[in-house]
């Protein structure tokens, strides 16, 4: 499980990070949104030791990352896809971590295989297109086969079949129980992938919950069908909440279970009862008040 | 540890720029061995021995620049972070850095005092008991050079600039001290050197070959350290 607690990340005038608490419990996909510049990055890298927090603190099953044994045995991560010798071939510069990590080369050549780079191998990574370098990073997170992958915008740069095959590797990932933390912009392959989503603003979290509920608590509001929906309405208006009528559907501001309750106590027939969802792009922008996504 | 040396091993092995270096190293050695060769044919005293000798010490400089980019490369290209998710212990793996940039220059020195010998000892009649100080005094100072090139890495944390100000620093700055106090300028890191691979006693100029080891031998850890605390703190 990743907890973060009360975390804070202050450089000279400017706070990255501000008392944030949030947890990813195992086996999730968890999203981790924000705009651009909100303390995404600086979130992930203090949470893998690379950056230093000011206060708080960010652990991997109980324990900061420097202090886990064999720590890519535990967690994988892709960081930019900049972090590269550009004249060191792709499979020596895994073989390299495989040395650090004590993973056998063997290794190696499976996992170039696997992200599809097994023919550009022996090639400098200099020549290497973005999304070429994001499989590699890929490749690298998975050496020491962790239970946890942390990603910082691994879909920047893949084209359409990188980005499908990055979604089928995620899933079949967290399909074995397995966790995934994953920071994006691309808002609409965030709410196909993930389970949950942690959304921060200014540092600051602002939402933390299921997808399903996000989206719905944005829209804010509940879609009825029912025979008897002029006397839905009736009774919500008793307890206090509008609703708009169109022929045997009812919109209201009602939350979904105040809904439910009301109709039964009024011994109301429904044949539909939907939390009104919008997108996640929609939500994440009426949460952040419309800032530019990154 | 094995482990993060051997990665530091293939760093080294897997880009040209060491081999460059060695390439450098080589061929300055060579014109400098060649030309005492082409230029006397003998050499008269000890101490013409000991100052051709002296020529091996060339490999200290590639040692140092070996050191920088051993560990400034590794945050110029960005590849630190990679490192440091594998081996987060930043300690461990500045030590690594250290030991095989420290081996990368014996290797070098080793190299350089190679070609010295099959070079002049057949043709200008180098002796080797008279030059025995100054082979071993290379031998000892190129590690140090390799690893006080690691401290300076982790503190400039960009090997160009850390290979220029060396060069500037060694090439100019020294003399400036030098002719600002000659007392001070004994103790300058590169005087330091100087005297240990000197293998003579101490003159007005430089110290004596142990006092210069020691001199050397502290440099070497002050910037060790200096490096090694700028690297703890520093956010990647």
């Amino acid at each position: 499980m990743i907890e973060v607690v009360d975390l804070r990340k202050r450089y000279r005038k400017t706070t990255a990070v501000d008392g944030l608490t949030f947890t990813v419990r195992e086996g999730s996909i968890t999203g981790f949104l924000g705009p651009n510049g909100a303390g995404k990055t600086t979130t992930l890298r203090i949470l893998l030791g690379l950056v230093h927090a000011t206060s708080g603190k960010a652990t991997i099953d109980g324990h900061r990352y420097r202090e886990l044994d064999r720590p890519v045995t535990r967690v994988g991560a892709v960081l930019e896809a900049s972090n590269y010798h550009p004249k060191r071939s792709g499979r020596n510069h895994l073989r390299m971590l495989a040395a650090a990590a004590e993973a056998p080369f063997s290794r190696v050549d499976e996992l170039l295989e696997f992200v599809g780079l097994g023919n550009a191998g022996g090639r400098a990574v200099g020549g290497y297109s973005l999304g070429m370098r994001q499989r590699l990073s890929v490749a690298g997170a998975l050496l020491g086969e962790p239970n946890v992958l942390v990603l910082d915008e691994p879909a920047n740069g893949l084209d359409p079949e990188g980005i499908r095959w990055l979604r089928d590797f995620l899933r079949t990932f967290a399909g074995d129980g397995k966790t995934v933390f994953i920071s994006s912009h691309v808002l609409g392959e965030m709410q196909q992938l993930v389970d949950e989503v942690v959304i921060i603003h200014h540092g600051k979290l602002i939402a933390h919950g299921p997808v399903s509920e996000l989206t719905a608590r944005a829209a804010g509001g509940t879609r009825v069908r029912s025979p008897q929906a002029a006397t839905l309405r009736d009774a919500l208006a008793q307890a206090g909440f509008e609703g708009s009528l169109d022929g045997d559907q009812l919109v209201t501001a009602a939350p979904p279970e105040r809904v439910g309750e009301l109709a039964a106590a009024s011994g109301i027939v429904l044949h539909e009862l939907v939390a009104d969802a919008t997108s996640l792009e929609e939500a994440f922008l009426e949460l952040t008040g419309g800032d530019e996504i990154r | 540890m094995s482990g993060v040396l051997r990665s530091e091993w293939l760093k080294v092995r897997t880009v040209r720029t060491f081999l460059w270096f060695a390439l450098g190293n080589a061929a300055l050695i060579l014109i400098a061995a060649i030309s005492v060769v082409a230029s006397n044919g003998q050499i008269n005293t000890a101490a013409d021995d000991r100052s051709v000798a002296r020529i091996a010490a060339i490999a200290l400089v590639f040692g140092l620049l070996g050191g920088i980019v051993v560990m400034a490369g590794e945050i110029t290209h960005g590849t630190v972070t990679q490192t440091l998710l594998v081996t987060p212990v930043r300690e461990r793996v500045l030590l690594a850095k250290v030991a095989m940039a420290g081996l990368t220059a014996l290797c070098l020195a080793a190299v350089a005092e190679l070609l010295v010998l099959v070079i002049t000892v057949p043709g200008a009649s180098l002796d080797l008991h008279n030059s025995r100080a100054v082979l071993l005094g290379v031998l000892i100072a190129a590690p140090l050079a390799g690893a006080l090139g690691v401290g300076f890495g982790a503190i400039v944390r960009n090997q160009g600039s850390g290979i220029g100000i060396s060069l500037v620093w060694l090439l100019i700055g020294e003399n400036i001290v030098t002719v600002m106090s000659r007392s001070v300028a004994k103790y300058t890191p590169g005087r330091a050197f100087a005297a240990l691979v000197s293998g003579e006693g101490g003159s007005e100029n430089l110290l004596g070959v142990g006092a210069g080891g020691v001199a050397a031998a502290v440099w070497t850890a002050v910037f060790v350290a200096a490096g090694l605390f700028v690297f703890l703190g520093r956010d990647v």
